[in-house]
């Protein structure tokens, strides 16, 4: 068995021309929580929709469960949980019949914790979906991907419109599925705090490829914010080798840049003759660090 | 809980799902309609057999009934074949807020299964009103009138003696029958062309509109062979039809089964979305 359980290598795909997601890798280790970031229209969902056999790929190679998610069989649909950005479920069913109808479908439905998140969540089971608000829909949503026990669940914008309980509820759901053995979690998300709470491993998607894949706390640990001062003859011509961004005035300059050897910063202060000054980043500034320039 | 096969539940979903079908007044209307025309035929023949005027304006009226739910049949199967199996864009309007293709489409269903059961929906629900009227409509110019099983009874060098009203009857059933052959043929015929439709917006509107020009094209050479054609050369056909209904019926199920594997086996090469 792989120690990966999405594994994606230079995945493509175009919609009438235009390149939505190209040379994709993506690799999520099972057990993992894989926060899934980038701006809007950045190909996240697109991706997503790659990995749950919704769209088909142009080029290149996907393997969820080990699979090819285009030829998943329904007992591997039954091992994915999925709750997609624009999900709407049937608005005339009530509450009751679409658990019991979605629960026809997977073997290891789990009715107790069902019943458990339908209260944490305070939802009226004898409710239709179209009497519910929109964030209320979104929980029997992901409710209906939880309760199906799924290996890997894959939520794309799930707290999008939940208030902060609702969101903090849903956390906390998220890591009690992740504290059985072998879950997968894979999120995206705009809310960075809630990515930062729970999630082990970051990705961030810029112009269709993944630009940055690694875990969270080796990220924060990297990536830092650098200003550069006091320069003895100006700017000019100065630069950072594969810095993520650099940013210049006449007398300083900003640079965001990964930083693994400690010996680089003083090397390149010595070299332009400036002084520098260490600023630790959070992943929100670490995200618009990434992907402000794409 | 799972207390319900997945057939089962899917067919229960579909029927919740096409409430556009079954809470829509006309299209009841329309159903009703055509098992209503179904039993006029004999009903009237059986009353009133020497009164053309009245048979006469029964069967435009059938005709008529027969022509709307056909369109609307054949909008139904264009739509849903077009768009894969999930897609529902009913000629009868489904909002889109009312689209749950995508939850579908990722739960552990057989999208073949789910196929299988809204074809079962529709056939059970509106095609057998279809197959009723044709059974309905041959039984009844077999049987009750005189002058209609004389036509059908009758052979090639007697076929003269048949008269204008029971041939009329008779047609009927020659058109419900091609009418529900049209169904199936046009299911196959989206079923074959949706892999190039797929994400292609124009291309889509010209595939899905060939269907129903070509069938209206040839409708309407039917009718012009019809209308120009002296009896004796439609007879035949018409007779044959009426005679080995219960034949063409069963053949007519079995290509509509041939149809069915055949688009599923389509849809498994299709995107969802």
């Amino acid at each position: 068995m792989s120690e990966f359980i999405i594994e994606t290598r230079n995945l493509s795909r175009a919609f009438n021309g235009t390149q939505a997601v190209r040379d994709f890798n993506l690799r999520v280790r099972r057990g993992s929580i894989y926060g899934f970031l980038g701006r809007n229209g950045a190909g996240k969902t697109t991706a997503i929709k790659l990995l749950v056999g919704l769209l088909r790929v142009d080029a290149g190679e996907v393997r969820v469960l080990g699979k090819d998610p285009w030829d998943f069989t329904v007992e591997d649909r039954q091992r994915v949980g999925y709750l997609s950005e624009k999900q709407t479920l049937m608005p005339g069913m009530r509450v009751d019949a679409l658990i019991e109808f979605t629960s026809t479908f997977y073997p290891n439905w789990d009715g107790t914790m069902c019943e458990r998140v339908l209260q944490r969540f305070k939802l009226d089971p004898k409710k239709r979906i179209k009497e519910l608000s929109g964030g209320q829909q979104r929980q029997v949503g992901f409710l209906l991907a939880l309760a199906q026990r799924p290996d890997l669940l894959i939520l794309d914008e799930p707290a999008a419109s939940l208030d902060a309980v609702a969101r903090r509820e849903f956390l906390e759901e998220v890591l009690a599925l992740l504290r059985e053995e072998g879950k997968t979690v894979l999120f995206s998300s705009h809310i960075l705090s809630d990515v930062e709470r729970i999630a082990d491993e970051i990705g961030i998607m810029a112009g269709g490829t993944l630009k940055l894949s690694e875990p969270l706390d080796r990220l924060k640990e990297t990536v830092k914010q650098v200003r550069f001062h006091s320069f003895a003859s100006g700017t000019d011509g100065f630069t950072v080798p594969d810095a993520f961004r650099l940013a210049k005035t006449p007398t300083e300059a900003l640079v965001t840049l990964r930083l693994t050897d400690e010996t680089t910063l003083p090397k390149l202060a010595a070299q332009h003759r400036c002084q520098f000054e260490v600023c630790h980043l959070g992943l929100e500034d670490i995200f618009i660090e990434l992907v402000r320039e794409s | 809980m799972k207390t319900r096969s997945p057939f089962l539940a899917l067919v229960n979903l579909e029927l919740a799902r096409s409430s556009t079908i079954y809470g829509n007044p006309l299209a009841w209307f329309l159903a009703v309609a055509v098992l209503a025309c179904s039993l006029m035929p004999a009903l009237l023949l059986w009353l009133q057999p020497a009164n053309p005027l009245f048979l006469l304006v029964h069967e435009s009226w059938a005709s008529m009934m027969m022509a709307w739910w056909l369109t609307l049949l054949i909008m139904e199967c264009s739509n849903t074949l077009l768009r894969g199996v999930w897609g529902f864009l009913s000629p009868l309007w489904v909002p889109p807020a009312a689209n749950s293709d995508e939850f579908l489409s990722t739960r552990a269903i057989d999208r073949a299964l789910h196929f299988r059961a809204k074809t079962a929906m529709l056939g059970v629900f509106i095609v057998l009103p279809v197959l009723l009227n044709f059974a309905l409509v041959c039984l009844g110019a077999r049987q009750f009138p005189p002058g209609v099983a004389s036509f059908v009874e009758a052979t090639p060098a007697s076929q003269s003696e048949a008269e204008p009203l029971a041939v009329a009857t008779a047609f009927g059933g020659t058109m419900i029958w091609a009418g529900a052959a049209a169904i199936v043929l046009m299911q196959g015929y989206y079923g074959l062309v949706s892999r190039w439709s797929a994400g292609a917006g124009r291309l889509r509107g010209v595939l899905l509109a060939c269907g129903p020009v070509v069938l209206g094209l040839a409708g309407f050479v039917f009718f012009r062979f019809s209308f120009d054609a002296e009896h004796d050369r439609l007879a035949p056909v018409v007779r044959f039809i009426v005679r080995h209904w219960f034949a063409l019926t069963v053949a007519l199920v079995a290509l509509a089964v041939v149809v069915q594997r055949f688009c599923e086996r389509r849809f498994a090469e299709q995107e969802v979305l």
